[in-house]
């Protein structure tokens, strides 16, 4: 199945993109989905591993797990939950 | 490290110069907790604090300089404009960076208590330790930046000043106190009661490096704590992106207050990459290690991201281009960003519903309407036409029908800060009903919560038991207490937000730090334990002035829709404020600070605040 990954700030900034697909087996997780995110842009694994909080992963309107199997053609949007300015 | 205090009356031109009191650095540090036992005191001098008018001449103005401003520690640039609010009518706080506050410890002075009225407008001017009154003709009726100029050029290009716009000459009640061409004591309507003094300027030159306690140690610790600052990834992102980042988690979200919070999401136009499209540099405040504030290419500085969501989605104005000219026309002429976005915005949605029209308003006031929203920003800060009734900020209500209150997005009538819709994070909720100076972020939100820290790490950190669910209203009330505290102490020192610990990460400056900069700077030595005693200080003055002026449990509440109307959509739908658990909430936030069920002091604590009234 394919999951269309969605980056937001900053990590698109490292991957060079906002916007990467990437092709896992059937039932496969969010935390696959970030691993071969990782595997496709290297630079992303200490941007993601942050002691500062784990990136907020939500595919389409739902706030998702990294154990959470997603569905084939899936919108995983990975961002950094921050709030205050 | 000890400076002067002048206390100026502006109707007798009688100016008094003392030290700073030893005894209240060690209670209240400086800054904001400082400036809050003056309030006090001279709201209780001049007899009932509910009758004193904010505009009239015995409503006390303080500058206050954090106790670490102006040294080399991180970030220490800040200061505290202080008085009764002409806005919310109750306890009037601003906090604002830049460079003045330094400018103004060099000159001598921890602090500038302003009472009175002068006859013609005047500024004042600090040099070598002395304070002067000037005619100041000749710089009123000029924009912010433009009094500046004048400044720097009447007494040299080192002249750092905090001047008030056309807004704050107008007595708009949302006027702001600038220094630079963004920095803004903002909240409150600061600059509305420098207007109301006559008072256009103060202006800072001349003078020398502060005298630290012990120079090799500060220098040492600001190294140390720079090298432990610059591994925090939110450092290192505010430095390249400013603020604006966080637009796009929340409106992802759906927590970006949107046409006066009926929306809660917008357009992708306003995101940070959008913004920086129109930026050519990071600049930053004296001494900051950050370098957060954007300089943007259409002549001001900014936008941060609550002015982005205000003056953009919460207009509904799309465009990032006009959201930043719009930024720097409030800047310009001395207004609140945040004030003005939700008056707007709250104006805008009275139309909508035909609460008000256009016998009211002079013509129509539709959703991002940019060349509309433009000129009435003028006519406010002018009181030109319907801008006089909105000048009046929520205050206004007065002057509307009486169903509009309902659709005001403030608290204790001050409005909403910033342009996270609360409904879905309760801390964050709880956190706007209890701010001491109204519906404020910066006194105590738990940016924390939506972190997702693991359970022992937030034990750590708060020292009580807390929910990891933001939607939960349970275990929140201790971590907004935790918050209250840490964030009192930064702006009683001086320090920017974003390298306090607690705020947007764990791994900024906590008192640990702190104790170790105050012990260089100024040879006074705190613990921990002792600084956040500082913090709980602080708060309960606050809490008492409030009480002082009025307030009670009944104030410490959330805009009508924030419990009624549940969020539109996204991550985010469905969510709003159980009334009876809100109750619950700030039934243990009363327990968490100490006070009573009603929202008051115990008798011993009061005891102890009234002692400090005679030092
Ligand atoms: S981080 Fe930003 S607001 Fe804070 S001191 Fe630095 S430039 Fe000023």
């Amino acid at each position: 199945m394919n999951i269309i990954l969605h980056l937001g700030e900053p990590f698109w900034r490292c991957a060079g993109t906002r916007q990467v697909t990437v092709w896992l087996p059937e039932g496969a997780t969010a935390a696959e989905a970030l691993a071969a995110l990782v595997q496709l842009h290297p630079a992303l694994r200490t941007e993601l591993d942050d002691a500062e909080g784990p990136p907020a992963l939500f595919a389409g309107d739902n706030q998702v797990w990294p154990e959470t199997p997603l569905q084939d053609g899936a919108h995983l949007y990975i961002l950094w939950a921050m709030s205050g300015g | 490290m000890r400076l002067n205090t002048a206390l100026i009356d502006l109707t007798t031109g009688h100016i008094d110069i003392a030290p700073t009191p030893q005894r209240l650095m060690r209670a209240l540090l400086g800054g904001r907790g400082m400036n809050m036992h003056y309030l006090r005191y001279h709201l209780r001098a001049a007899g009932d604090p509910r009758a004193v008018d904010p505009l009239g001449p015995d409503n006390p103005l303080i500058f206050g300089a954090g106790l670490l401003t102006g040294t080399i520690a991180p970030n220490a640039a800040r200061f505290n404009v202080s008085a009764k609010s002409p806005e919310s009518l109750g306890l009037g706080d601003a906090n604002c960076g830049g460079f003045f506050a330094a400018a103004m410890r060099k000159a001598g002075f921890d602090r500038l208590i302003v009472l009175g009225r002068a006859e013609r407008p005047v500024y004042l001017l600090l040099q070598e330790g002395a304070v002067s009154l000037c005619a100041a003709e000749g710089l009123w009726g000029t924009t912010a930046p433009a009094a500046q100029a004048l400044l720097k050029a009447a007494h040299g290009p080192a002249t750092v000043s905090a001047v008030i716009g056309p807004a704050g000459e107008h007595q708009v009640r949302m006027a702001s106190v600038m220094t630079g061409l963004k920095n803004t004591a903002g909240r409150g309507g600061m600059g509305a009661v420098m207007g109301s003094k006559n008072l256009k300027a103060i202006a800072a030159c001349g003078g020398k490096p502060l005298v630290t306690a012990d120079p090799a140690a500060l220098s040492a610790a600001r190294k140390e704590q720079t090298r432990y600052l610059q591994q925090s990834k939110v450092v290192r992102v505010l430095g390249k992106l400013g603020t604006p980042f966080l637009y796009e988690v929340s409106n992802h979200l759906g927590a970006i207050r949107t046409r006066n919070s009926q929306d809660n999401h917008f357009a992708d136009t306003l995101v940070a990459a959008e913004i920086e499209q129109y930026s050519d540099k990071m600049l930053a405040c004296t001494s900051c290690v950050v370098h957060c504030r954007h300089r943007n290419t259409l002549g001001g500085e900014g936008p941060e991201y609550s002015t982005v969501g205000l003056l953009g989605a919460n207009l509904g104005l799309a465009p990032a281009q006009q959201v930043i000219a719009l930024n720097n026309l409030v800047n310009d002429l001395g207004l609140d960003a945040s004030s003005v976005g939700t008056i707007l915005a709250w104006a805008m949605e009275l139309y909508q519903r035909g609460i008000i029209d256009d016998s009211l308003t002079g013509g129509p006031l539709e959703w991002g309407d940019y060349e509309r929203i433009h000129a009435l920003i003028g006519d406010i800060a002018f009181r030109r036409g319907f801008g006089a009734v909105l000048a009046e900020s929520t205050q206004a209500k007065r002057l509307f029908p009486p169903e509009a209150a309902d659709y005001l997005i403030a608290v204790k009538d001050l409005p909403q800060s910033d342009p996270h819709d609360v409904r879905y994070i309760k801390s964050f909720a709880l956190g706007i009903a209890v701010a001491s100076r109204g519906a404020d972020h910066l006194r105590n939100r738990p940016t924390l919560d939506i972190l997702n820290l693991p359970d022992e790490v937030r034990q750590e950190i708060f020292g009580v038991e807390t929910s990891a669910d933001p939607t939960a209203y349970e275990g929140k009330a201790g971590m907004v207490a935790w918050h209250d505290d840490i964030y009192a102490v930064a702006d009683c020192l001086g320090v920017c937000k974003f390298v306090t610990h607690g705020f947007n990460s764990p791994n900024l400056l906590g008192y640990g730090h702190f104790a170790e900069l105050i012990q260089a700077a100024t040879g006074m030595a705190l613990t921990a334990d002792e600084l956040r005693g500082v913090g709980r200080r602080v708060v309960d003055l606050e809490r008492q002035i409030n009480l002082e002026l009025g307030r009670t449990r009944a104030d410490d509440t959330l805009p009508k829709r924030y419990f009624d109307d549940p969020m539109p959509a996204r991550v985010t739908r469905g969510h709003a404020i159980d009334r009876a658990k809100f109750q619950i909430m700030l039934d243990e936030y009363y327990a968490a600070r100490g006070w009573t069920p009603d929202g008051r002091l115990p008798a011993k604590r009061l005891a102890e605040l009234d002692e400090l009234l005679e030092a």
